[in-house]
């Protein structure tokens, strides 16, 4: 006769935590010029000018601005390459 | 488009990917001396001034960021150093490339991160006193701070061409 076995089930919020996307957010910092933003953006997203500057408005007048979405490393990397610049950036999950 | 511009004091195109550095010595060296301390500071990242160049990447989450910055802090500082290095070496060549142009302005950034820091800066009106004293230490990292945004400014221009 089998006796009951107590087992450990698995953390499934954690499993759909992690596969949440995660949002790149940059801050606004009052030392980097606004140029130098939106063509940090051009540079480490390939966007078009139009839209790195509409993104560096939002940086600029909201405080903040979500630059990008994904899986963790890729997010990782995006925050990577913005500090590398100097920009003000952290990643979180898209709906903190 | 402007139909005429004034010729770009800090970098002028000179060939293919090719740049001729022409900022005004004076102004090169005091450079260099900043970017040589900016390196330093960065040798040890518990010193003050550098935060805004090792920033936190998990702020809700102090266990994901003590495993991102083992992981990722000593490229980020490496990174930096690099940048410093290579606009030190264009400005002793007195050329740069494409490449070394968008270090430099970087390396730029990373002296305008720490001597915005060093002033307190937090916000966009924040400004020197008109009435600093130019013998005052305050003085001499304002201009640096400025001097800085300026040519980076100048070799963005060059970049968007």
């Amino acid at each position: 006769m089998l006796s009951p076995v107590e087992t450990s089930s698995p953390d499934v919020d954690e499993h759909v935590g992690e596969d949440r996307p995660w949002v790149v957010l940059v801050w606004n910092d009052p030392i980097n010029t606004m140029e130098y933003v939106a063509l940090v953006f051009q540079k480490v997203f390939g966007y078009a000018k139009a839209k790195a500057e509409a993104l560096m408005l939002d940086v600029h007048n909201k405080g903040r601005a979500a630059v990008s979405t994904g899986p963790r490393d890729q997010a990782e990397v995006h925050v990577f390459r913005l500090q590398e610049h100097g920009l003000w950036a952290t990643m979180q999950h898209d709906d903190d | 488009m402007p139909l005429f511009r004034p010729p770009n004091p800090v970098v002028r195109a000179d060939g293919d990917d090719t740049y001729e550095i022409v900022l005004d010595p004076r102004y090169r060296a005091i450079l260099d001396d900043a970017l040589e301390g900016v390196g330093s500071l960065l040798d040890d990242p518990d010193q003050p001034g550098i935060e805004r160049l090792l920033p936190t990447t998990y702020p809700d989450d102090p266990e994901r960021e003590a495993g991102y910055r083992l992981l990722a802090g000593e490229e980020l500082r490496t990174s930096h150093q690099a940048a410093i290095e290579t606009l030190r070496e264009v400005f002793g060549s007195g050329s740069a490339s494409g490449e070394q142009l968008w270090a430099a302005i970087r390396a730029l950034n990373s002296i305008r991160l720490v001597t915005g820091t060093l002033l307190g800066i937090e916000t966009e009106d924040d400004e020197p006193d008109p009435d600093l004293d130019p013998d005052e230490p305050a003085y001499g990292i304002w201009a640096l701070y400025d001097l800085s945004m300026v040519v980076q400014h100048h070799i963005i221009r060059v970049l968007e061409e």
